[in-house]
């Protein structure tokens, strides 16, 4: 990659919920890091969008958007990368993002706060 | 089998900067599972950004961590200036660029004295952090702040370094590389570091992209990335090779840091020389409200920090993350544990640099 190239961002592909764990799987075959997970909250239609961000060895940057609704179920991608469990244990309390099969749950005491959820408001 | 039992290590413990706590399942003397456990400094500082002005959000930015600093600022900004499409005049770049290699010096040093001090070389970790401490001065006269520098601003930056300035801290840097040199060839070469570090924690190099490991942890592990090769600010401009090891133990991970530090003062030299002439315009401001969304990638001292905001139109952002290093790191310092000694378990968790204050934000 040039020195000088300006990262102004990176590729974001909108997936769907049947999708997400073949990307996954794709992006690990292809030795891509885990870059990382955050969640963003939309009050107007009651939905998550999730960002699951990978990074080649090359630093390209490519973000898969998953948009669901906030009673929907999530597979965990810690059966792929073990080091999502930080990122999806974080979602699951902050924002109530119902995860199932997280390797490593830690039941809504991962941060050790007193309030449910309160990113989601 | 060896008896089983479970010892807590943390949150206060004489190591540790900051607090973490991790459950250490052992048989006998042997690490058989760690468990880690956060959340005694989570202050919520990204719900903040739905509340505060995004102007304002700069100095809430910079406090996530004292020692990261000016890089969560600078990240901030950089994000925001993407959506709204701003030029940072090219002066503010390299002074951008200059402070962030600064906060890449103290923070290597400050680690390397209480690397030092977690193996009971105490003289070592009062030289190092004697040495920080010309840093912080060197902070302290170009922005006011030996901490928190509040300089960076959306658009650019807030104060300058004249001409003599520069001067004057490239004789510093030039003074304190050769008693840097000495510090550090002790510790490299010290019989009692090298027994204590040299095997210890080892951490592969599939296993340190398995794990979404990064910065000097990641490179010890012989992974050639670093997100300064972007080109990001000024970095585009300077010369610099990514300083890696093969070794992926503990001594390859203080090695790293070592030559990240003669590293950093080579590149701060090299932008005193190159930097722009004062133009009188450090920042352009922003103009109305921002609108869209970005993600960031800059190089910490610990490691890559992601930045990702999103903004609505208004003057509060929908959401501004932060993925600090030390959150990337903490998998991977679970995985390098199994296996250790309980009198490693100190050495270990120093080794990834831990910023507890950015991870938990």
């Amino acid at each position: 990659m040039a020195n000088n190239t300006k990262d102004k961002g990176s590729i974001i592909t909108t997936i769907s919920l049947g999708e997400l764990l073949p990307k996954v799987i794709g992006k690990k075959a292809e030795m891509n890091r885990l870059a990382q997970i955050c969640a963003v909250y939309l009050k107007d239609t009651d939905t998550y969008e999730l960002s699951y961000s990978f990074e080649s060895l090359k630093y390209v940057f490519e973000t898969y958007r998953l948009v669901i609704r906030s009673d929907m179920e999530v597979p965990s991608i810690t059966p792929i990368y073990r080091c999502a469990f930080f990122y999806e244990n974080e979602i699951a309390e902050l924002f109530g993002v119902n995860i199932k099969r997280i390797s490593e749950d830690y039941h809504d005491n991962f941060y050790r706060i007193n309030e449910k959820t309160p990113f989601k408001s | 089998m060896g008896k089983l039992s479970v010892i807590p290590f943390g949150p206060q413990h004489p190591v540790l900067p900051e607090p973490i706590h991790l459950d250490l399942v052992l048989e006998d003397e042997t690490v058989v599972k760690a468990i880690p456990s956060i959340g005694y400094i989570h202050r919520g500082l990204e719900k903040l950004v739905q509340k505060k002005n995004y102007k304002e959000y700069v100095y809430i930015a910079e406090r996530i961590c004292g020692i990261c600093s000016f890089g969560h600022g600078m990240g901030y900004c950089e994000t925001i200036e993407n959506i709204m499409d701003i030029e940072v005049p090219d002066r503010a770049k390299y002074l951008r660029t200059i402070w962030s290699e600064l906060s890449r010096l103290h923070s290597h040093l400050l680690w390397l004295g209480l690397q030092a001090d977690a193996f009971g070389f105490e003289s070592l970790f009062m030289q190092a952090w004697r040495m920080r401490e010309k840093i912080l001065d060197m902070f302290e006269k170009s922005t006011g702040g030996r901490i928190i520098f509040s300089v960076n601003t959306i658009g650019g930056v807030l104060k300058d370094m004249p001409g003599d300035m520069l001067s004057e801290f490239k004789d510093i840097l030039t003074d304190m590389e050769a008693e840097i040199k000495k510090m550090t060839d002790t510790f490299l070469n010290d019989y009692s570091v090298n027994t204590r570090l040299r095997g210890v924690g080892v951490l592969k190099k599939l296993d340190a992209i398995k794990l979404g490991a990064n910065g000097p942890m990641m490179r010890a592990s012989g992974v050639k990335m670093d997100a300064r090769k972007l080109g990001y600010e000024a970095y585009g401009n300077v010369d610099f090779d990514i300083i890696i090891s093969e070794e992926c133990d503990s001594y390859a991970r203080t090695e790293v840091r070592i030559k990240e530090i003669f590293q950093s003062i080579s590149i701060i030299k090299q932008l005193i020389d190159k930097i722009p002439e004062a133009s009188g315009v450090l920042f352009n401001p922003p103009k109305g409200n921002p609108k869209g969304e970005c993600f960031v990638r800059i190089e910490q001292p610990r490691g890559e920090a992601i930045y990702y905001t999103r903004a609505n139109g208004t003057q509060f952002l929908d959401r501004m993350r932060v993925r600090t290093p030390t959150f990337a790191n903490l998998p991977a310092l679970v995985e390098t544990l199994k296996g250790a000694q309980l009198a490693d378990v100190p050495i270990l968790v120093l080794t990834i640099d831990p910023c507890i204050s950015c991870t938990e934000r």
